[in-house]
């Protein structure tokens, strides 16, 4: 008895510990970006959200862009993973082996090609050449097709019996089903998004263009209290998604390995 | 149902897109890494690009460091993650705030890691005027050996997370019931561990490692920000070979690293999928 | 717990929207035009005139105009080091390109400016309000200046052709004030002798008395006239906000009450549309906004409480300008302070009435069963 509540304590302190190594970057950002030149001053906030629209517009852009990335890539991998999931042709674990190699590939791996390729295609300097590719990232299939292999297959048959079409088993079946992977998907794909570095750089010709992410890590403002206003703006999107959906996420990743 | 024509027109529209732009630049890849010269110039020339890039000392110091990366790193962040998940695993609920902070420092931007590496680790940073305070002698953290260890753990850091959350996923499925019985039994931790836990945990793990070998070439993103294109010798990855080759337009070299990039992980992930498929089979 | 998050991220959501717009406009308003000088050969030196000078925190300092990039694209001014140039009795030696002579407010460092080559010119009334006790005497005034009324601490200069946008420096240009003696005593040695080339000419310059602060009473009455736009926004945001408020107990049971929170997003909307309508109307002269953020009330008060004390001694002493100018600012003011009062008030009857009714009709359905 004594043993056991020495390891609680233990593992109640060290989950302290860890929660505090976890958040006290964010705090020291978040309390750093109200000092600046050595006094308290809201002046930098003023500045980021009222004083200039550069860094708002940039927002906007960056939240556009990965919006478009995704709910794009929540639909082809709905798609796709339900079609790896439940669907027997030829070839299937090949092709999901390879597609989950080519997931694990660093971008600097096919971004020159890419750029050769988007360049023929027309597309470069545009900010489709920004979320067609990562529209299509394998991501979320892979996630998708773990959470939609979970369905019975007894239900899926019962409705066929019953004359439903694959559109209509997707959309009243299986998704409602599986809002947890789906919302996993969607989070993972749009922080991919957000938090994108080097397409932007690569494929985008000038800094005026450039997401906030990009523009603020490549470039940043001469002014540090500015820089960390503008971190704190790039996280609140991902702290909303996050606190919205914090119960169907923890779930979705648990879901995407019970097979 | 399932048949093949609608399996096949299901999975056609994400095939069709990473046909196009992930496949396709990888066989552009492969060619490049065949052929030399640019422009109108190039001319196929076999494996000679090949035999050229194994003796290149910055390929083989890339090549190097990255696996040096890779071998410190992920054993360190799933024992990490994993030591983390059967911690929660009893307590689970109790910790339900500690569930969700364990992704923070995944969603931190790239620019806010950086400016965070910079306030800690630079020379007027956190660290030197906490040493001073002790009395013990500032050092200049971003260059040299430990370099490499403030990469590891901004690493474990910002990942650790991540691969806590699959682990624990995994954890949570195993029924409380055979771990009762192996008390029962006069089990101790270890044999609980080896016999109950482990033998149930290979399809996490496994999922475990391939988001944090992800995760890991991402960390070149901050590792660039801090050190630009030519940073020390410890931290000199493979993807800064593969930068560098762009910028001086040596696709040749590009193209080879990455195909032997792949060769590795393919072998890697090959192997391990192939042991943990076997390990399912044997438990089904 | 995603309720609540849902309902805070609606208000920050319209934050974000509102900002957007708010900085769009800001932006534009806080752009000072500025006339910029190219230094004239002398002799060997190229010289600047001494009124280029602008009087900022850190004493008398120069501006220069500079096209930045990335974060700081577009042209902007900075302050030029003081080892750059160097003063003498009645003129500056710039060795540099360009520099600030004239802008419409006291530029911020590294902010953008608008450079304008050839203002307008229209009649104007502008307002001298003395930095001490009485005004100083007047110099010789431009032709087509010429007083209105003076008292002891202020006067009102009737313009036939004014320069718009109004410049301060200008205005003591083409009403300058007689120029006192320099006091070069600290420099003197034991006889009395001044030795010219030690004098330290800009404390010389910093020291010598300032003209009287100027206004433009066609800026002013510009301003008034924004003000009831302004107090029309004001009361529209805090009206969002009331209803804002009022719709946590609406979302609480979201289900029956859809019709009504459906209504609550439109509003949410609309109001956006028509800040955005109204941000685009009001145009604000820059000679009477702050150098540095555009909320700084510290300025305001103290720039209007000087500008209407004159303006009410003026209108006291007889001056039919000075009254009209107080007169209409007072009803555009309480306009102002109306609709900035009435929007939240019906925002919040509406607000009470909506949650009153969703009770009564919860314990009318509860009688009924």
């Amino acid at each position: 008895m004594r043993e056991k509540t020495a390891f609680r304590r233990v593992s109640g302190g060290f989950a302290a510990l860890l929660s505090v190594i976890f958040l006290a970057p964010f705090c020291y950002v978040l309390l750093s970006s109200f000092w600046s030149q050595g006094k308290v001053s809201f002046l930098p906030y003023y500045d980021v959200f009222w004083g200039q629209s550069q860094y708002m517009l940039r927002f906007w852009r960056s939240l556009g862009i990965s919006l478009c990335v995704g709910l794009g890539q929540l639909l082809v991998s709905v798609l796709a993973g339900f079609g790896f999931a439940k669907c027997r042709f030829p070839g299937r674990n090949a092709i999901f082996f390879g597609l989950m190699i080519l997931m694990v590939l660093p971008v600097q791996v096919t971004l020159v090609p890419n750029y050769i390729m988007l360049g023929q295609l027309g597309l470069l300097d545009s900010y489709p050449a920004l979320i067609l590719p990562l529209i299509f990232a394998p991501l979320g299939a892979f996630i998708l097709r773990q959470s939609f292999a979970s369905i019975p297959d007894s239900i899926i048959d019962a409705a066929m019996l019953d004359g439903c079409g694959i559109p209509r088993i997707l959309l009243w079946i299986a998704m409602p089903m599986n809002v947890s992977g789906l919302v996993c998907a969607f989070l993972l794909s749009f922080l991919d998004a957000w938090n994108m570095v080097e397409q932007p750089i690569a494929y985008l010709r000038n800094f005026e263009r450039y997401p906030l992410s990009v523009a603020l890590a490549y470039v940043p403002p001469t002014s540090m209290a500015i820089h960390l206003v503008c971190c704190i703006l790039v996280v609140l999107p991902c702290l909303f998604l996050f606190a919205f959906f914090n119960r169907e996420l923890v779930e979705g990743i648990t879901l995407a390995e019970v097979k | 149902m399932r048949k093949k024509s609608s399996g096949c027109i299901l999975i056609a529209p994400l095939v069709l897109g990473c046909l196009v732009f992930y496949l396709a630049p990888f066989l552009l890849v492969l060619r490049f890494s065949f052929s030399a010269g640019s422009g109108k110039s190039i001319r196929l020339v076999g494996l000679e690009n090949y035999q050229r890039i194994l003796r290149n000392e910055s390929f083989m110091l890339a090549f190097g460091n990255s696996l040096k990366f890779f071998a410190v790193g992920l054993p360190l962040i799933m024992v990490f993650a994993y030591l983390i998940a059967l911690l929660m695993q009893k307590q689970a609920d109790r910790h339900k705030l500690l569930k969700s902070v364990f992704l923070f420092p995944y969603i931190m931007p790239v620019a806010g890691t950086v400016l965070l590496v910079d306030l800690l680790f630079s020379e007027a940073g956190l660290l030197n005027s906490l040493l001073g305070a002790l009395g013990l002698p500032a050092g200049d953290w971003l260059a040299g050996p430990s370099a490499f260890w403030v990469t590891i753990g901004l690493y474990l850091w910002k990942n650790a997370g991540y691969a806590v959350i699959l682990l624990l996923a995994g954890l949570i499925t195993i029924p409380t019931e055979q771990y009762e019985s192996a008390d029962l039994d006069g089990a101790n931790t270890w044999q609980r561990f080896f016999y109950i836990t482990t033998p149930q945990m290979w399809y996490s793990v496994f999922f475990a490692l391939v988001f944090s070998v992800i995760n890991g070439f991402k960390c070149f993103r901050e590792i660039f920000l801090i050190g630009g294109q030519e940073p020390g010798d410890e931290i000199y990855m493979l993807q800064h070979f593969i930068n560098n080759s762009f910028e001086s337009m040596n696709y040749a070299s590009l193209s080879v690293s990455s195909i032997l990039l792949l060769a590795v992980i393919l072998i890697f992930f090959g192997l391990f999928y192939g042991f943990v498929e076997r390990k399912e089979a044997y438990r089904a | 717990m995603k309720r609540w998050v849902l309902w805070v991220s609606v208000l920050a959501a319209w934050f974000l929207v509102f900002s957007t717009l708010f900085s769009l406009r800001v932006e534009q308003w806080m752009v000072p035009s500025v006339i910029v000088a190219e230094p004239r050969t002398e002799g060997f030196d190229t010289v600047l005139t001494l009124d280029c000078l602008f009087d900022t925190e850190e004493g008398l300092s120069l501006f220069a105009p500079y096209e930045g990039a990335a974060w700081e694209a577009g042209t902007r001014v900075r302050i030029i080091e003081p080892a750059s140039y160097q003063l003498t009795q009645d003129r500056i030696q710039f060795r540099g390109s360009l520099a600030v002579a004239y802008a419409t407010k006291l530029p911020r460092p590294d902010a953008l400016v608008d450079v304008i080559v050839t203002p307008k010119w229209e009649p104007d009334t502008w307002l001298a309000v003395a930095r001490e006790d009485t005004l100083p005497e007047w110099g010789a005034l431009d032709r087509r200046a010429s007083i209105q009324t003076q008292t002891e601490q202020e006067a009102l200069l009737a313009l036939e052709k004014a320069p718009v946008p109004f410049m301060e420096k200008r205005a003591w240009g083409m009403a300058p004030i007689v120029r006192q003696e320099d006091d070069l005593s600290p420099w003197a040695d034991e006889s009395g002798n001044v030795d010219k080339k030690a004098v330290d000419w800009l404390a010389v310059e910093a020291a010598r008395q300032k003209p009287p602060r100027f206004y433009s009473l066609n800026d002013l009455s510009q301003w008034t006239a924004q003000m009831p736009k302004m107090g029309l926004g004001a009361g529209l945001v805090l009206a969002f906000l009331v209803l804002w408020g009022f719709s946590w107990p609406l979302a609480r049971d979201w289900r029956k009450n859809s019709r009504r929170l459906a209504i609550s997003a439109l509003l949410t909307v609309a109001s956006l549309g028509v800040l955005a309508g109204l941000l685009w109307a009001i145009e604000l002269p820059s000679s009477l906004l702050p150098s540095t953020h555009i909320v700084d009330f510290g300025h305001y008060t103290q720039e209007f409480s000087a500008i209407f004390r004159a303006l009410e001694r003026l209108a006291a002493a007889g001056d039919v300008t000075a009254a009209d100018a107080v007169s209409q600012a007072n009803t555009r003011l309480w306009l102002s302070l109306a609709s900035a009062a009435a929007l939240p008030l019906a925002a919040a009857v509406l607000g009470l009435g909506q949650v009153l009714l969703g009770s009564r009709k919860n314990t009318h359905s509860q009688e009924r069963t």
